[in-house]
């Protein structure tokens, strides 16, 4: 195999899962990536693997995960901006990446978020690891903004749901991304609530923002890959082994594909 | 002047009404537009404006306006109604202004914009209740109620259209000119203060980069963007929509030979 292969990892929470199955899938056929690129639960899965997790000690953290384990209630919800203070999901994170940097990762790794007061999207490509990682998953309105460099970030996923250019310009030869929220602006027969709504709303134009980047970025993806995970809340954190084997699924139905691409 | 001449008007809350200055811009040279699209504000003015209301009724309308001649506050329906204003009171100011019940029977001929939620899609209304579909395409979610019609349920077009250039070239205008009251609202800023202002911000954020790629997409279906300068002005204050009227008419005055141009 003489091109280099780059993965690009999308947003999704705990249908981001699945990337876990689709590592797992791409290892056992010996298929490493050189690069890696991630948005929201894409960064956070992919950022895990490059510093030299392992798939199973991946999944293992994400089966024994708890929700206490994330959730810190902020005291200051308005004026802080959150509901959670993302605290634990910090700290967490330092404790599994393995290393204390983007610049020390294994295979080369980076990440982006939503930077509030430019407006723009940022591309973390160096320093505090798990802080890269925690500003890409920073759930509007659920963690807290991360504050760092007179900047503030939140999720990448407002922005970027699949970082296709960024791993492409990492050098990339081969480009193959995983999208894990297909069908979760699917139309639905009722909208509940003020949240429901909100909610819908940004899925509404997630996807239509989603649908223009494919058009623009054309050529870009060799590989687009969506794992079936119809009807899964990327909220819902009791479904991860089945985010799991639909990620597994969809990269062994990719893999000849993928080989074919490397050669 | 041979070429017909289509305005697609976006949306901008009381920004937006610059499109009532841009409209006594062309009404004073004596142009009026053969087709017209609107997106949220830009629907409201281009329904009155296409119903047959003037530019100048609009002015004085702008003048007397107060926000409490829409404000219906449901403190105990929020959550449930997914909206802080019952939204009646707009309802039946949009009844009062637009003189024409049915789309299809406006003056000029007229479309608008909104986004149905449960299909997530891009809806044009183009014949039936003309207040209604006004009121829909400017329903600002979390503010207004949104829209129940035959089973769907519509919030403001500018979540998925800021400006509507590829409908009012669908409706067979041969010049398109655009006038986006939103320019900088995306702007770099020095602080985000709260949880609300924070959404906000990403809502504008979001908008931005949507209507940056659909830009580069419609190339070329656009023959004139005009972006009235209102830096500063705020969406949402409604003491800000007079400097907003000002600012359209000047945008209007300035591109009004480049208009006279495209048209001959």
């Amino acid at each position: 195999m003489g091109k280099t292969l780059g993965l690009a990892l999308g947003s999704g929470g705990s249908r981001g899962v699945a990337h876990v199955g689709f590592l797992a899938a791409l290892e056992e056929e010996g298929i490493k990536p050189d690069y890696i690129a991630g948005s929201s639960m894409g960064a956070v899965v992919g950022g895990c693997y490059a510093s030299g997790m392992s798939v199973s000690e991946l999944m293992e953290t994400l089966q024994t995960l708890k929700t206490r384990d994330i959730l810190d209630i902020s005291p200051a919800i308005i004026s802080k901006m959150s509901i959670l203070r993302g605290k634990k999901l910090y700290d967490l994170l330092v404790e599994k990446v393995k290393v204390d940097t983007l610049e020390e990762m294994k295979i080369p790794f980076q990440c982006v978020a939503t930077e509030l007061l430019s407006g723009k999207l940022h591309v973390f490509k160096e320093g505090n690891a798990a802080l890269a990682m925690q500003a890409s998953s920073t759930i509007p309105t659920v963690f807290r903004p991360v504050k760092y460099d007179n900047k503030m970030f939140v999720d990448g996923g407002c922005l970027c749901r699949v970082p296709v250019n960024t791993v492409k310009e990492m050098g990339a030869d081969v480009v193959v991304a995983v999208d894990v929220i297909k069908d979760v602006a699917n139309p639905v027969e009722d909208v509940q609530n003020i949240i429901a709504m909100v909610l819908r709303v940004f899925d509404v134009m997630d996807a239509h923002i989603t649908k223009m980047s494919r058009a623009l970025e054309c050529g870009i993806c060799d590989i687009l890959v969506e794992p079936e995970l119809d009807g899964m809340n990327g909220f819902d954190t009791k479904e991860v082994d089945r985010a799991y084997e639909a990620g597994y699924d969809a990269g062994k139905q990719n893999v000849q594909k993928i080989k074919e691409l490397l050669k | 002047m041979s070429k017909t001449l289509g305005l697609a008007l976006g949306s901008g809350g009381s920004r937006g009404v610059c499109h009532a200055g841009f409209l006594l811009a062309l009404e004073e040279e004596g142009i009026t537009p053969d087709y017209i699209a609107g997106c949220s504000m830009g629907a409201v003015v281009g329904g009155c404006y296409a119903s047959g209301m003037s530019a100048a009724e609009m002015k004085q309308f702008v003048t007397m306006f107060k926000p409490r001649d829409i404000m219906d506050i449901n403190p105990t329906a929020v959550i449930t109604k997914m909206s802080i204003l019952r939204s009646k009171k707009i309802r039946d100011l949009l009844v009062t202004h637009i003189g024409t019940h049915d789309i299809k029977d406006m003056k000029i001929p007229f479309k608008c914009v909104a986004t149905e939620l449960y299909s997530g899609k891009l809806h044009i209304f183009e014949e039936g209740d003309a207040a209604l579909a006004v009121q829909a395409s400017s329903t600002v979610p979390t503010i207004f109620r949104p829209v129940a019609i035959d089973g769907k349920l519509f919030v403001d077009g500018g979540c998925l259209c800021r400006v509507p250039v590829k409908i009012v070239k669908d409706m067979g205008a041969d010049v398109v000119i655009a006038v986006d009251a939103l320019k900088n609202a995306a702007e770099p800023v020095d602080k985000v203060h709260n949880i609300v202002t924070m959404v906000l911000r990403i809502f504008d954020i979001m908008d931005a980069n949507q209507t940056s790629q659909m830009r580069q997409l419609e190339d070329g279906i656009c023959d004139l963007l005009i972006e009235p300068d209102m830096a500063g002005l705020s969406q949402y204050a409604i003491k800000d929509a007079l400097k907003a009227f000002e600012a359209g008419y000047a945008a209007g005055k300035e591109n009004i030979q480049k208009i006279k141009q495209l048209l001959e």
